[in-house]
């Protein structure tokens, strides 16, 4: 097997709480807590999740913005989650990330043209004029105009400045690029042209795509693989195919019932979890899921699942479900 | 993003003529604004403009027209070894423009910076940084800066020093705390997703961002920092005679405060113009780059 383009084993990132004089840590939020993934180059995989799951923290990671608690991540098979930051130049240079916020993400003192230029002034000995010219290749390829390089993040719109944030990340042709709620903050339009560019983009690049999003049409359409995370742990992970038509774990169950309808033809039943979130400080003992599980049994609040194979490439992480006997992962 | 979308580019030319119009849109801004220029013009053709420059710059005394009141002749009447007064004050203004510029940018110089490397870097440099700042902002300003002046010696420009000395902590505060609300901001991660270097982050994007709180504030301090200066030299630690220093003149003539008032009133009410106009100016730049009016 290749070696994959991004992997996390058994990373855990704990934030600490800290309190009284001397700010000791009194105690820890465990936004991720233990998780195995690996994204294969080439691949468009998903992260799917409710707000404060951990999806948005784990990517960090993966990327070294945090310095992992525990575990190991790998980047084109170069360990990245304990090394030195002067280390990761191969990280920094292959691996760029798109956020969800286009207002903030774009620094509203620099004109386009310095930001997108920006990672190139970094990491390339580009003199003036080749690195202009760069810049308008990208901004092109974003259907932006050329002349846009001279004027100021506020003169655009969220769907435009989205647009900005792509090709900033885009531009030194990096092999992984991570979508951190790409759409979420734009209007339905713009979203729908947004994702049509990032298809299009990554059949035309060959970039491998990590989206994180709570949408999962967002997810649907943009990838093949998708990571079902639930309170700091992966609970379900499959192709996209696999996983939206047989979803093996109760909480993908509930979450793809949420997804709006617009024929009545099929009526769906809703499954409303009730409850909130559990606190990631102190997570549930068991199956942290099992406090909101419409299908919980006794065994749900003492044994913790692990994360098995249920068909092939489809594991899931739940007491009743039906794996495959033996398959340790 | 207050701003609509169809607005115009902003050429530099644009933002001036923006700038303008938001100055003249409040009436107390635009006198503020103007007494400044007025006396930065009054600084710049002192020497034009003023009857007797001797009176002023050099030592020159002319005892026989000792403490005359106002008149044609002497506009704001002489002191009590004959020199033109108007001639003085107006001579004071370049002094104390001087002082405010020289002092704001020295703490501004000291401050910025640390308070830059203290929010963005956080952890231990951060704490050393702060404790330090909490050990000068623990005593009174104007006593720091007259135990500093009395250690370094009296002149003028050890009284600036002093001040600037007095001073920075503020600048330190303030920085830090923008910074520290602008370090998790995406452009940010984002700078250091793509590796740039932490410098290039501090100074291009966290920097930038940060500075119109500290302008506004700095602004607002040349008022306190001539102040502070005009004290330093009515206690004989910052200007020395024959120095046109508006404190400095303010200290002898409160000896003659009942026989030649006008002595005493014409340097206090130059000091009382310059302070108000600049704070006038600061009170107009707060809501001038308040991201509610206009994003800066």
């Amino acid at each position: 097997m290749t070696t994959p383009m991004v992997e996390a084993q058994a990373v855990k990132m704990y934030f600490p709480i800290r309190a009284g004089v001397l700010q000791r840590p009194v105690a820890w939020v465990r936004a991720v807590d233990g998780v195995d993934l690996a994204v294969r180059k080439g691949q468009s995989m998903g992260l799917v999740g409710e707000s404060g799951c951990g999806k948005s923290t784990l990517v960090r990671v993966l990327l070294r913005l945090y310095r992992p608690t525990a575990g190991r991540v790998r980047f084109m098979g170069q360990e990245i989650g304990h090394c030195p930051d002067g280390k990761l130049g191969v990280l920094r240079k292959e691996a760029q990330m798109v956020f969800q916020d286009p207002y903030w993400s774009l620094n509203p003192r620099m004109n386009v043209g310095e930001i997108i230029g920006e990672p190139l002034a970094v990491h390339t000995r580009l003199s003036r004029r080749e690195l202009a010219s760069r810049v308008e290749g990208v901004l092109t390829m974003m259907g932006l105009a050329s002349g846009d390089g001279r004027r100021f993040p506020h003169e655009f719109s969220g769907g435009q400045r989205q647009r900005i944030a792509i090709a900033r990340a885009l531009v030194l042709r990096p092999r992984l690029l991570v979508l951190d709620e790409p759409t979420s903050a734009i209007d339905a339009l713009s979203q729908a042209q947004i994702l049509n560019l990032l298809n299009s983009l990554r059949q035309e690049l060959d970039v491998t795509y990590l989206t994180v999003s709570h949408d999962l049409a967002v997810v649907s359409y943009l990838c093949e693989a998708i990571t079902v995370m639930y309170l700091g742990k992966v609970v379900e992970h499959g192709l996209t195919r696999d996983v939206f038509r047989n979803p093996l774990h109760p909480y993908t169950r509930a979450l793809m019932s949420a997804i709006p309808q617009f024929t009545s033809a099929v009526k769906r039943e809703r499954i409303v979890l009730s409850g909130a979130v559990p606190s990631a400080v102190t997570p549930p003992p068991g199956c942290r899921f099992h406090p909101r599980c419409p299908e919980r049994t006794d065994r749900c609040a003492q044994e913790e699942p692990g994360l098995l194979e249920a068909a092939g490439g489809h594991h899931v992480a739940c007491l009743s479900a039906p794996v495959q006997p033996g398959d340790p992962h | 993003m207050a701003l609509p979308a169809n607005r115009p580019r902003p050429a530099v030319l644009e933002q001036i003529r923006y700038s303008g119009y938001l100055i003249t849109k409040n009436s107390l801004t635009t006198v503020g604004f103007g007494i400044v220029l007025v006396l930065l013009v009054i600084a710049l053709l002192a020497p034009v403009f003023v009857p007797h420059p001797e009176h002023a710059v050099l030592g020159t005394t002319n005892v026989a027209e000792a403490l005359r009141p106002p008149s044609g002749r002497y506009l704001f009447g002489t002191d009590e070894l004959g020199r033109d007064l108007f001639s003085r004050v107006i001579y004071g203004t370049r002094i104390s423009l001087q002082i405010g510029t020289l002092a704001v940018g020295l703490a501004l110089l000291i401050g910025v910076p640390l308070g830059l490397v203290a929010g963005y870097l956080g952890g231990f440099v951060d704490e050393v940084i702060m404790r330090v700042t909490d050990i000068f902002l623990s005593f009174p300003p104007l006593l720091l800066a007259i135990a500093v002046a009395a250690l370094l010696g009296r002149s003028l420009t050890n009284a600036m020093i002093a001040i600037a000395i007095a001073w920075w902590p503020w600048y330190t505060r303030l920085m830090r705390g923008t910074v520290i609300s602008l370090r998790e901001k995406p452009f940010v991660e984002a700078a250091r997703m793509m590796g740039t270097p932490a410098t290039r982050i501090m100074v291009r994007h966290v920097l930038v961002n940060s500075l119109s709180p500290v302008i506004v504030q700095a602004s607002l301090d040349f008022g306190s920092v001539i102040l502070t200066s005009a004290a330093l030299s009515f206690l004989g630690l910052g200007a020395q005679p024959p120095q046109p220093e508006w404190g400095l003149i303010l200290s002898t003539a409160r000896n003659y405060f009942l026989v030649a008032p006008w002595y005493s009133f014409f340097p206090g009410m130059a000091m009382v113009i310059t302070v108000l106009a600049f704070n006038l100016v600061g009170d107009g730049l707060r809501e001038i780059t308040d991201p509610k009016t206009r994003r800066l």
